[in-house]
């Protein structure tokens, strides 16, 4: 099993998944940042004053991380943060969903009205794994840092 | 997920997963830097800390002559003029529901359903674009309410905000919503009836 995972066109698969996901949502949301801070603000968990400091902040971390994943820099790591944004995004999922919260995700902007529900949560965790993955395997194919030992 | 906080979190693993923590938080400083910056500099930016929407309640003197009809701008009292939806309390809600001012319920079709106020029209706000045609019947410059639950619901606020935004010109919030004028005993409607 570990070696199917591990074969290294798999993984690069997942880097460019992973990697496109994180650049498309984080500009959705960059596009429109009032609407991303109701979002946030929707679902109820942060303190008012800390909402936009997300709402700023939070898509550009996507954005840089996708695009590092997607160009093989420093794959660990930034499939590492990604997968930290995916359990607190799958937290506030789950949270929303037992308080019965009919909210917008906010996953990919405002505007694509998807909902938050079993299907967002499928979504996350299945990133969530590829992130995993490719944590414990790294994947330097295609990378413009081919210099990266590979363990 | 105890598997996550032992693989990433026991120093072991950390050796063995040649996580450099260093480069990890310049991406995640870095990013956040590039976007308060550009946040800074772009029109559509938000200010650093969230402001509450302030409600802006209307005059007793500005709902007294609202009526259902609708009103030609020339006949407007230039101070009549709203720069945004104004919030009324149950007894001016009570007056315009009198006055059969339209009343539209931002909550679920499923809780519009079982109850609402006697004659609102439902218009979910979180299916705005599936109901969004119930507007097409409506003249922009008739007075309009919005409502939802009550104090600890916000989607009448934002329902008349959007409202505001599309055109009509007189959209008042009625914050304390189903639950006051449950309360209030005042006429309702719905399976529960």
């Amino acid at each position: 099993m570990n070696k199917l995972l591990s074969n290294k066109y798999l993984l690069i698969l997942f880097r460019i998944i992973v990697g496109f996901v994180f650049i498309y949502a984080g500009i959705l949301k960059i596009s429109d940042p009032a609407g991303f801070s109701d979002a946030i603000n929707n679902y109820d968990l942060l303190p008012l004053s800390f909402v936009n400091f997300f709402a700023i902040t939070l898509p550009w971390i996507e954005v840089v991380a996708g695009l590092f994943l997607l160009f093989g820099i420093s794959v660990k790591e930034n499939s590492f943060i990604i997968s930290v944004m995916l359990v607190v995004f799958i937290f506030a999922i789950v949270i929303s969903l037992g308080r019965g919260l009919n909210i917008e995700c906010g996953c990919f902007g405002t505007s694509s009205g998807s909902k938050v529900g079993i299907i967002k949560l499928l979504e996350n965790s299945l990133l969530l794994t590829f992130s995993f993955l490719l944590i414990k395997f790294n994947s330097i194919l295609l990378s413009i840092t081919s210099h990266d030992d590979n363990s | 997920m105890n598997i996550f906080f032992v693989l990433f979190f026991s120093k072991e693993y950390n050796i063995k997963l040649k996580i450099n923590f260093t480069s990890l938080l310049s991406v995640i400083i870095i990013s956040s830097l590039l976007g308060l910056l550009i946040n800074y500099f772009n029109p559509k930016g938000i200010p650093f800390i969230k402001e509450e929407r302030q409600l802006n309640w209307a005059e007793d003197s500005t709902t007294s002559y609202v009526t259902n009809e609708i009103k030609e701008d020339k006949d407007k009292n230039p101070s009549e003029v709203f720069d945004e939806a104004k919030a009324i309390t149950l007894k001016q809600a009570y007056a315009l529901y009198n006055r059969k001012v339209l009343f539209i319920d931002a909550r679920d079709y499923i809780e519009y359903e079982i109850g609402h106020i006697n004659n609102a029209v439902s218009l979910p706000y979180l299916d705005f674009d599936e109901y969004k045609t119930i507007l097409d019947t409506i003249p922009k410059s008739m007075p309009i309410v919005a409502y939802c639950d009550g104090e600890d619901c916000d989607l009448s606020i934002l329902l008349g905000d959007k409202l505001f935004e599309s055109g009509y010109k007189e959209v008042y919030i009625f914050f304390g919503g189903w639950i006051d004028w449950q309360m209030a005993d005042y006429p309702v409607e719905g399976e529960d009836e």
